[in-house]
């Protein structure tokens, strides 16, 4: 199978106080050609589509994520779509600006739309499962170390690892400093570093592309989909084609 | 069954974000800097004059730039803030109000003798400058 993977897309952004949406809007459209011409067969994104409550542009970034998805899906593209630290909602009810992207989930199965608000293991196929590990609200909090451990494989099949968490040693940017939002929850390095090799692990947070091994375990970072600010001003946004051969 | 992982990064072209420092050459090149601009083309530019750098010529920098530039900001323009004549800031006299200086004075005194706060309060309105 092929995916593409792309994160941090942060459509309600303004830098100097241009609104960045139209711009960003465009670039999410350039990943929908390019998954296609790439021919793959699963898209994943990897959080923080944009904050919930920052301005009233929340309406178009979450509708531009439904025009996506809906676009992938017409083309046969399977899409995964985990939450960030800026989706989260603090209302109690584990609410993200993902979750009106569930009801392609929930109402259309046939949309191959899938949300991933809490953790979850999905069976991609007999031998390959995702595990995805969002970041998630206060009152849905949860460890994933110890989800990780609590899956209990004997027998590991390949897992794809799909996360929106802290990475211990991954140089901060402003994703912490001039951007931060939520807490820091650890990804679990040592947990899946006792499925190894069979972990391929990607995760989204962080605005410089990049990788990071530890236990034994390589993540894979994509970054943000364009500078925001000017902390970012030399890096060189972009996306990943992975090929699981 | 291991899976082989063949992974490609691929790029974007997207909008780009530039500062102007005080060491670049641009500040000065008030007439030849038409080349110099052009790198500017469509992107985000924050400027950081030096404090050798006049606000006339911020302000004009500031202008040629925004023609090709999506926005421009000038970042802590310290040249502005030095007024000529101005006495060094260690000489300034802190003013105080008031209210402060009764604070004070009871704070120091701690008691109810009205001549000795009227006393300390004098004494204290004249070391502050009032």
């Amino acid at each position: 199978m092929k995916a593409l993977i792309s994160s941090d897309w942060h459509l309600d952004w303004s830098t100097l106080g241009e609104p960045r949406f139209g711009e960003l809007a465009a670039l999410t459209k350039q990943l929908v050609t390019a998954a296609v011409e790439n021919e793959c067969t699963h898209f994943f994104f990897l959080g923080d589509l944009c904050d919930p409550d920052r301005s009233q542009s929340v309406f178009r970034c979450v509708g531009q994520a439904i025009n996506v998805a809906i676009d992938l899906s017409v083309q046969g593209v399977e899409s995964h779509w985990i939450a960030g630290n800026h989706d989260v909602v603090e209302d109690g009810h584990g609410t993200t600006t993902l979750t009106p992207l569930r009801l392609l989930e929930d109402r259309l199965p046939g949309a191959m739309v899938y949300v991933h608000e809490r953790p979850r293991l999905v069976e991609l196929f007999d031998d390959l499962n995702l595990l995805a590990l969002p970041f998630t609200s206060v009152s849905h909090s949860y460890d994933p170390a110890e989800f990780v451990r609590g899956i209990g494989y004997s027998n590991p099949p390949d897992v794809i690892v799909l996360g929106h968490l802290s990475l211990k040693g991954y140089e901060p940017g402003e994703e912490t400093n001039e951007m931060p939002r939520g807490r820091n929850v650890d990804f679990p390095f040592e947990a899946l570093g006792e499925y190894a090799p069979n972990v391929f692990a990607f995760n989204g947070h962080y605005h410089r592309s990049g990788s990071q091994t530890h236990a034994g375990v390589t993540v894979h970072v994509p970054g943000a989909l364009g500078r925001l600010t000017f902390g970012e001003q030399r890096h060189e946004p972009s996306y990943l084609l992975v090929d699981f051969g | 069954m291991t899976a082989v992982l063949n992974l490609r990064r691929e790029f974007l072209s997207t909008t780009r974000l530039t500062t102007v420092e005080a060491d670049d050459p641009l500040w000065n090149q008030p007439d030849g800097d038409e080349e110099q601009l052009a790198r500017f083309k469509s992107a985000f530019v924050r400027l950081r004059p030096g404090l050798d750098v006049s606000p006339a010529r911020v302000e004009q920098l500031k202008q040629r730039i925004a023609a090709v530039a999506t926005k421009v900001r000038v970042d802590a323009p310290t040249a502005a803030a030095v007024l000529p004549g101005a006495p060094p800031a260690a000489t300034v006299v802190p003013t105080i109000g008031l209210r402060e200086a009764v604070l004070l004075v009871a704070a120091e005194t701690n008691t109810r003798d009205r001549a000795a706060l009227d006393a300390l309060l004098e004494q204290t309105l004249a070391e502050v400058g009032l």
